[in-house]
């Protein structure tokens, strides 16, 4: 029996379905799969939508219009204005919202896939893993259209760009493992107990405002710095590695300066662990799931 | 075992208890967690081993919630066992997720794509056959539209053919014959036979017990996730059904010696002979046709109300009509009878009433009619049914011969009193994969059945038969069809005669034999289309009656033989129930070819050779006057001489026939007075008295 086994490979082996370095493998062997149920996600969300792709500008630009207008003028005179530079408070404001919004949808979505694919999930054997990594893939698209409307913007009002824009492909793949990290550990979380749904929705409405998307960090540490707020908060906040991130994002593109090292340093490494646990319980979990669906 | 393509080894599982607030507390909550407790888990499998070998047709049957939806989920890899393992050695696919993971705003294509990747077949091998699913699914008019506009038909049939084309070593079917149309099903079966023939390993899941037992090689009962093996798939079956608590529709009865059993089950028969199964899976079945509508005996509920150890009485109200089996069967040494009756709990009208018998492959020859006759093969082609011979009036019975010692021969036969009985012996298709002997008894539509009164309809007998018993069955049907002259036997076929040659036994006729032939309408009828019905002896003469299936016309032959002189004397009426017009008809002998000469009254001459290209008859006489008598001759063979008694009313013709009937026909021809057709008015009329006279050897010249 033990040479048995030893020559015939199976193509399946319920014992391997635990095990967490399979994953890759397992990962490669359904590209095609997760290639699938990106593109009929993207196909099925714009195909019969009249503005078809234009909607990923719009919404940005209309949410963007929406916080300028509050903050220049409801707030202005609440709020200390701080020394932000030349850079106009538009751009700032949407680089902050594309790159949240890519982070507030794949975990969302991620978080409901495995019920919103529930029919393959009890239906067919393929590596979960690619359910809600679909999920964190797909928003790429609306983030490169945002992505692009900002250049444009930035370029109208500043009429220069940097070099360390080229930052972006560090500071993104974090963003994206820790959007995955978050997803699958979420995900699967969701499956058992279904509460996980409706607290990722308040999360992430707690996160929008807890995180530097609509105004710069600097308003946050200017504000501790005065005194108007405890200092123990900023590094509470920044102990978010959103605020990093988003930091980061801003320094790159509309600054053109080389990113805050500590917070990439540290987002870095929280998302990579982030992403390691996601990936374990995932797995550990991931064969049973079409009996508690 | 090498070649185990699925192994699953001590598999249990268990189903936790769902988590979530309620759960929480109370039982299995946290605070038992807390305290030790163990929870009651529900355990859906426990501890099941075994293996499926590659090209197995495996059937999984059980009662619901026994596991098997459990089981095939844990084979396809869609959940875990809690302990054990499942090892499969090729890809898995489902044809029970027929759409699965189709999205509904995407067009079909895109939708074949995304579920043969989910299938587990790369893009570029759906490229290849993108264009034979689409042919296959026959919806390429919308291919291109998304699938929410589709009929759930469609959706069904484009699942289908993703399924079919993905080629994997193993198809898990789940009860998906029970879905979609009779089309669709009858596709569905026809697909897995092929899978079948191309060495695939099917795992078969069905509450259709009659497919699975025609299907399936081996069958595992799940009962309460315990695996049950009865070794047989009948067996197992037979025990599942026992164990659903519907034993009161089974018994077992045998004869004496115990060598022949039949056991019934729920309007089913099934024949034993030394414990082999000698009927097909399919069995003895009964069919009410009501409506155009065949249902089956086993569509129904059936009781066995008496039960003896050689008898036994069931009584079946079918399903889908308000109709009443009751069967009487017993075993009377090495004879089944089957006595059937009937009532009808309403007045509905019965278009016929059916007996089949479904024998397995292994029987390959027949004796029905005088005609010994051999199965074709059953091949993955046959779609339906196929006749292997008519049904002759008045002929009741068949034997049933087998390849091998081990199946004994049969007799199966249908004694009736009501007219109509027809028997047709034949194959099924390819699924079924059965010879079937079918008797039907058509029922005239003046016939009214009065409500819950009890009709017998004759006996359906099987016999088990010796070498010898059907050897002299079969002479002494030879006997009761055959006249014997002197030198010379004539054999009555359906409406012709074959002559043999005593000293030789070799028949001296061909193709058409002895035969009348008339022109109505522009067109030829053949005495042989005629429905004949057996032969009968009045006084000396021999009667042979029969009847057009297309004019109200009959015809009758009388013949008086003369056995010392040799001399057939044969006379022909015609009996019409309205006026008719007869264009033309005449009384033809087709002689073998060897024949080399011929001579009427009037001339003499020879038959020439028939060159291959010939596609017509050709009249070989000069001189059509009528005459008396047309002689045929030829080396060492008997002198036949076709003559009249009527003068003036017959053309004697020596005609050579088509290349590829290889004979030689001598004919009389009917001459109309003056007018050049023949007007018969309603009545009976002679047609031919005259007769054939044979002179052998010596006595010639």
């Amino acid at each position: 029996m033990a040479i048995d086994s030893q020559v015939k490979k199976p193509y399946y082996d319920s014992d391997s379905q635990t095990s967490v370095r399979q994953v890759p493998f397992d990962l490669i062997r359904a590209r095609e799969i997760l290639w699938g149920l990106v593109w009929r996600e993207i196909k099925a969300r714009y195909r019969y939508a009249v503005l078809g792709f234009l909607w990923a500008i719009i919404e940005p630009i209309t949410l963007m219009l929406l916080l300028l207008f509050v903050f220049t003028f409801v707030f202005k005179q609440r709020i200390p204005a701080p020394d932000s530079g030349e850079i106009p408070m538009a751009t700032q404001i949407l680089c902050g919202l594309i790159f949240w919004q890519y982070f507030a949808m794949s975990v969302s979505s991620a978080t409901l896939s495995l019920i919103y694919h529930q029919n393959l999930v009890k239906k067919l054997y393929f590596p979960r893993e690619v359910i809600p990594l679909s999920s964190v893939i797909y928003p790429i698209v609306n983030l490169c259209i945002g992505f692009i409307t900002l250049i444009v913007i930035h370029l109208i009002l500043q009429r220069s760009i940097s070099i360390n824009i080229l930052w972006i492909f560090i500071i993104f793949p974090i963003l994206f493992c820790f959007s995955a990290g978050l997803g699958l550990l979420l995900s699967a979380g969701h499956i058992h107990f279904r509460d996980i749904g409706n607290m990722v929705n308040v999360g992430l409405t707690f996160g929008f405002y807890a995180s530097p998307v609509f105004y710069p960090l600097d308003w946050v540490k200017t504000a501790c710095e005065n005194q108007s707020l405890p200092q123990w908060l900023y590094y509470l906040y920044v102990l978010n590695p959103m605020a990093g991130i988003l930091t980061n994002f801003r320094e790159s593109i509309l600054y053109g300066k080389i990113p805050h090292l500590p917070f990439l340093l540290y987002s870095a490494l929280i998302s990579m662990f982030l992403l390691f646990i996601g990936i374990y319980v995932f797995r550990k979990q991931s064969a049973t799931f079409s009996d508690y669906l | 075992m090498d070649d185990a393509i699925i192994e699953i080894k001590n598999i249990v599982k268990e189903y936790p208890l769902r988590r979530g607030f309620r759960d929480l507390r109370g039982q299995g909550g946290v605070l038992d967690w807390i305290r030790g407790n163990k929870t009651e888990k529900f355990r859906a499998l426990d501890n099941i081993t075994f293996d499926i070998y590659r090209g197995e047709t495996v059937g999984i049957i059980g009662k619901n919630g026994s596991g098997k939806s459990t089981l095939l989920k844990i084979i396809s890899g869609v959940t875990l066992p809690t302990e054990g393992r499942v090892l499969v050695y090729g890809r898995v696919a489902s044809l029970l997720e027929l759409g699965a993971g189709f999205h509904p705003l995407l067009t079909g294509r895109e939708n074949i794509y995304l579920n043969a990747g989910l299938l587990g077949m790369r893009r570029a091998q759906v490229d290849e056959v993108i264009e034979q699913i689409i042919d296959f699914s026959g919806i390429r008019e919308f291919i291109d539209q998304p699938v929410d506009t589709y009929s759930s038909g469609m959706y069904v049939r484009i699942g289908f053919a993703v399924a079919s084309f993905v080629n994997p070593d193993i198809f898990i079917v789940d009860e998906v014959l029970s879905v979609g149309d009779e089309e669709f099903q009858r596709k569905c079966r026809l697909r897995i036979g092929e899978l079948r023939e191309q060495g695939k390993t099917i795992v078969f899941v069905s509450h259709d017990l009659g497919t699975i037992n025609a299907l399936c090689n081996r069958v595992f009962l799940l009962d309460r996730g315990k695996l049950i093996d009865r070794g047989s798939v009948s067996g197992t079956i037979d025990f599942y059904l026992r164990q659903i608590g519907r034993a009161e529709g089974i018994h077992t009865i045998s004869n004496i010696s115990k060598d022949f059993e039949a056991i019934f089950s729920h309007g089913k028969v099934s024949l034993f002979y030394e414990k082999r199964e000698i009927t097909s899976p399919l069995g003895i079945e009964g069919v009410t046709v009501h409506l155009q509508q065949a249902h089956t005996s086993s569509m129904g509920d059936w009781l066995v109300t008496e039960r003896q150890d050689q008898s036994l009485i069931a009584q079946g109200s079918l399903y889908r009509l308000p109709f009443q089996w009751e069967w009487n069967v017993n075993i009377q040494d090495n004879i089944l009878t089957l006595s059937p009756s009937f009532s009808l709990l309403k007045e509905i009208q019965i278009q016929a009433l059916e007996f089949r018998i479904f024998l397995p492959e292994i029987y390959n020859q027949f004796f029905y009619a005088g005609h010994e006759g051999k199965f074709t093969d059953i091949l993955p082609g046959n779609l339906g049914w196929v006749p292997m011979v008519t049904p002759k009036v008045g002929e009741t019975s068949a034997f049933l011969l087998s390849a091998t010692d081990d199946y004994p021969l049969l007799k199966i036969g249908y004694e009736t009193n009501e007219p109509g009985l027809s028997i047709t012996i034949g194959n099924t298709d390819y699924i079924g994969r059965s010879r079937f002997i079918s008797c039907h008894l058509q029922i005239p539509e003046t016939n009214n059945f009065q409500m819950s009164k009890l009709y017998s309809i004759g006996k359906l007998k099987i016999t088990l038969a010796t070498k010898q018993q059907y050897e002299e069955w079969k002479s002494a049907w030879i006997q009761q069809r055959t006249i014997f002259l002197k030198d010379i036997e004539l054999r009555l076929g359906e409406g012709f005669i074959e002559f043999i040659h005593e000293k030789s036994m070799k028949p001296i006729t061909q193709a058409v034999h002895f035969h009348a032939q008339f022109r109505l309408q522009g067109m030829w009828f053949l005495s042989q289309t005629f429905l004949w019905q057996a032969p009968y002896k009045q006084d000396n003469k021999w009667i042979f009656e029969g009847e057009s299936q297309r004019f109200p016309i009959s015809l009758k032959w009388e013949f008086l033989p003369d056995a010392n002189n040799n001399l057939l004397n044969t006379k022909v009426w015609l009996t019409i129930n309205e006026d008719l017009v007869l264009e033309e008809y005449n009384l033809s002998i087709g002689l073998i070819y060897d024949y080399q000469n011929w001579e009427t009254q009037l001339e003499s001459g020879i038959f020439s050779e028939i060159p291959p290209e010939q596609v017509e008859y050709r009249h070989l006489n000069n001189d059509y006057h009528p005459s008396d008598y047309i002689i045929a001759t030829g080396k060492d063979l008997p002198q036949v001489q076709l003559f009249t008694k009527q003068k003036n009313m017959f053309r004697m013709t020596a005609i050579n026939p088509e290349y590829s009937l290889s004979a030689r026909i001598i004919q009389a021809i009917a001459t109309p007075e003056q007018k050049s057709v023949f007007h018969l008015s309603k009545g009976t009329h002679l047609l031919f008295d005259g007769g054939v006279k044979f002179k052998i050897g010596d006595e010639q010249n």
